[in-house]
């Protein structure tokens, strides 16, 4: 058709659609090559050609050789060559195919792939594999929205050659983080083999294994907790006629004894109110979010995984609602134009009244937030409107990052807290609290912070107060909390293991090979066991320290302050120590693992006891027969034939609860819809009957 | 040799699971005995109905009442002497 072009790579086919309608002088030609849509637009004088890359194109694979370890030879290979899935391998080879014909008659490339590590890997791997090494005739376009305006000034303002910081950065994580996972799940694996004669895929990594580390350690100090006694005292103290809620100014008393001396005094004693302390307190707007807090919020609101609020923003991102979410900004530069994006705001109803409110207070600044990322500024949404219904949690994100863009232009919130000090036999001190709003200020915007208010009546000092009831609470040391994915991602973020983009996934991957369970996080014993093996093969992997110092270092190339070659050498030296020390500690730690392995399998298959027997787990059993799933008791060779029909489709995983009608065990299905459900295993079960099932 | 409680490999009498287990609930002794007057098998007895106790400093405490292991002999079951 066009002899000459310039061949545009974007990230995705969405992104690819967003930047061909962007750029597009006139008409839009879309045709499709095998599967693969292709864009035809003018733009000015430049005949462009758009087509999306599936994500990464390419991967790192093992160059030749055993699969043994130590391994150090590694290359770029295209990813059909790595999927099981051969019709997912016949899609990616016919996409490199088509990007690799386009590339033949392109003058000029342009990579539009996502302003970020992987999206400038993305490009580059294309660009050099599929594209003839298209690298020295390639330029980069640079933009946080896939709105028009922006997708037209990246365009208008593109780099004038690829962005190699960026690409020298991710191609060295990639080279790390694949020698470290590999030859490290591969030690294991051969443990495992070598000793016990099975093979077991089990992983571990440079993220993964401080993160599990870190569970583990949480772990141990909740299993091993040991409660401390101690006593808390709180009061009704009747003061000008109004009772008020006090409690000892000694937060814990640490015997029963001086528990009841302190009882003893107050009860009978008159008490007088001797301060009253109060307090205005300004407290700031929160900062706009980067995705680290936007998804500890999400999981703290809608109890959505740190994967799902990813996935909910990146499709956000796509319909270009929102800015680039895989940041870890949470500053707003003005360059994003505050009044444009406040203005198209308005003509949302939603926001209609809360943007106007903003945009009437003249004066724009929102609040700033400590971190800063030099690629994209924080999440905001970019003022257009749903082209859409978005879906309920699409909608919840969605609303979040409005309404926090908008609290960071609002006023402070002010309160004042008062304290009341009473004393009791001149010696026994008894605190009462209040706070009261005076200001609501950013809190109109964003109503989701947890902000409660006790107003107090009128008290002076000298006011005499008596007592109208003590109790003495017995109260137990807690153990630590759990970790929940929330929090999970917050403490990887403060102790900066992984990337903004990998520590979801990391957090899934954790889940996926059964080291870790449950919302409130606990670590399995095949998790416990793969900790153990790592402390004593690799101890330097578990330390949040080597991670911190590669991670440093990996940040340095971004920054071009360093090569990827000096980050590599001290990859490799790590590496070397590992495996020296590994090769001498191997007695045993296979058979456990495999232990661990099997009662990991079989804990993932126990559904619940049998109703019949009463002794032995309901467990999923495939036929050999017939090949279908089912229910059975694990006591089937004993003479129990307790059986259960079970879905033939989907993934089906045991919660651990019982039905609250006919008391079965209930299980979770997978991948029959959009979303899991939950599902009593009893065909004969009430709850059916009443839906008519 | 298995460990006492839970007969995992260890070459001493608790693995390290319950040795630490076993070490705390030594080391929280005086600070019970203090708070509450109580006397060692009391409080092993408090501390395995209580729901904040961890799971396997609950095994290891049920297994010294059961055993009747005095304080001195916990000592030394969980090496901290």
């Amino acid at each position: 058709m066009w002899r000459k072009y310039n061949l545009v790579i974007c990230e995705k086919p969405a992104a690819a659609e967003r930047i061909a309608t962007a750029l597009g002088d006139k008409e839009i030609l879309r045709e499709e090559v095998d599967g693969v849509p292709i864009y035809r637009v003018v733009r000015g004088r430049a005949k462009l050609v758009i087509v999306p890359a599936l994500g990464h194109l390419y991967t790192l694979t093992q160059d030749g050789g055993a699969w043994t370890f130590p391994v150090f030879n590694l290359k770029w290979t295209p990813m059909y060559t790595e999927v099981q899935n051969e019709d997912l391998a016949k899609k990616l080879r016919n996409w490199i195919n088509v990007i690799s014909s386009l590339s033949k008659r392109a003058s000029m490339f342009i990579s539009a792939c996502d302003y970020d590590i992987e999206g400038s890997v993305i490009a580059y791997t294309i660009l050099r594999f599929a594209c003839n090494n298209g690298c020295p005739r390639a330029r980069r376009m640079k933009f946080s929205t896939l709105t028009k305006k922006d997708i037209v000034r990246a365009y208008e303002r593109m780099m004038k050659e690829l962005d190699y910081p960026l690409i020298n950065a991710g191609i060295i994580r990639h080279s790390v983080d694949w020698l470290f996972g590999v030859n490290v799940s591969r030690v294991l694996m051969t443990l495992l083999k070598e000793e016990t004669g099975k093979f077991e895929i089990l992983s571990a990594g440079r993220v993964q294994s401080p993160t599990l580390y870190a569970l583990a350690r949480r772990e141990v100090a909740i299993k091993t907790h040991v409660p401390i006694p101690y006593w808390t005292i709180e009061a009704d103290i009747l003061v000008n006629n109004n009772i008020l809620k006090a409690s000892y100014h000694q937060p814990r008393i640490g015997t029963l004894k001086d528990a009841h001396a302190i009882k003893e005094r107050c009860e009978g004693s008159l008490g007088v109110v001797k301060r009253v302390e109060k307090r205005v307190c300004r407290r700031r707007q929160p900062s706009p979010f980067n995705l680290s807090a936007l998804q500890t919020e999400a999981y703290r609101l809608f109890g959505f995984s740190p994967l799902k609020t990813q996935a909910i923003a990146e499709r956000l991102y796509l319909d270009a609602l929102i800015s680039y979410p895989r940041t870890s900004s949470q500053r707003l530069p003005p360059s994003i134009s505050y009044e444009e994006i406040l203005t198209s705001l308005q003509l949302n109803p939603a926001y209609q009244e809360l943007a106007l409110g903003i945009l009437s207070r003249g004066n724009l600044q929102p609040t700033q937030g400590k971190s800063d990322d030099p690629a994209h500024p924080a999440i905001h949404p970019t003022g257009n409107l749903p082209k859409r219904t978005l879906e309920r949690d699409e909608a919840k994100i969605y609303d979040l990052i409005v309404r926090r863009f908008l609290a960071s232009f609002a006023d402070y919130m002010i309160r004042e807290h008062v304290k009341l000090v009473i004393e009791f036999d001149q010696r026994d001190v008894f605190n009462v609290y209040g706070s009261r709003m005076i200001r609501e200020g950013w809190l109109r915007y964003y109503p989701y912070a947890s902000i409660s208010t006790n107003e107090l009546p009128q008290v002076k000092v000298g006011d005499e107060a008596r007592l109208a009831k003590l109790i003495v609470h017995e109260r137990f040391s807690q153990p630590k909390p759990r970790f929940n994915p929330g929090g999970l991602l917050k403490f990887m973020e403060k102790h900066n293991l992984g990337t903004k983009s990998t520590r979801a996934e990391i957090i899934d991957t954790l889940y996926r090979r059964g080291y870790i369970q449950g919302e409130k996080i606990s670590v399995t014993e095949l998790g416990f066991e793969v900790v153990n093996a790592l402390r004593r093969l690799f101890p330097e992997l578990t330390s949040i320290k080597l991670t911190r110092e590669l991670e440093k270092q990996m940040d340095d190339v971004e920054r071009g302050l360093s090569t990827p070659k000096n980050v590599m050498f001290a990859a490799l030296e790590h590496l070397k120590l590992i495996f020296e020390r590994a090769l001498t500690k191997t007695d045993g730690l296979g058979a456990r693992l495999l232990r661990s392995v099997k009662k990991a399998r079989y804990s993932q298959e126990v559904l619940g006891k049998c109703p019949s027997c009463g002794k032995g787990n309901l467990i999923i059993i495939v036929s050999r027969r017939t090949k279908k799933r089912f229910i059975g008791c694990s006591r089937y060779s004993e003479g129990c034939k307790f059986g259960l029909p079970l879905p033939q489709r989907g993934l089906i995983q045991p919660t651990g609860s019982v039905c609250k009608l006919c008391s079965y065990p209930v299980v979770r299905v997978k991948g029959l819809g959009p979303k899991p459900w939950r599902l009593c295993v009893n065909p004969a079960c009430p709850s059916k009957k009443s839906r008519g099932e | 040799m298995g460990c006492l409680i839970c007969n995992r490999p260890s070459r001493k009498p608790l693995c390290s699971r319950h040795a630490l287990a076993c070490r705390k609930v030594v080391k929280q002794f005086p600070i019970w005995a203090k708070s509450l007057e109580v006397s060692w098998f009391s409080y092993l007895a408090a501390v395995v109905d209580r729901s904040e106790t961890g799971e396997w400093a609950k095994e290891v405490s049920r297994y010294l009442l059961d055993k009747l292991i005095d304080l001195d002999e916990a000592t030394r079951l969980a090496g901290c002497h």
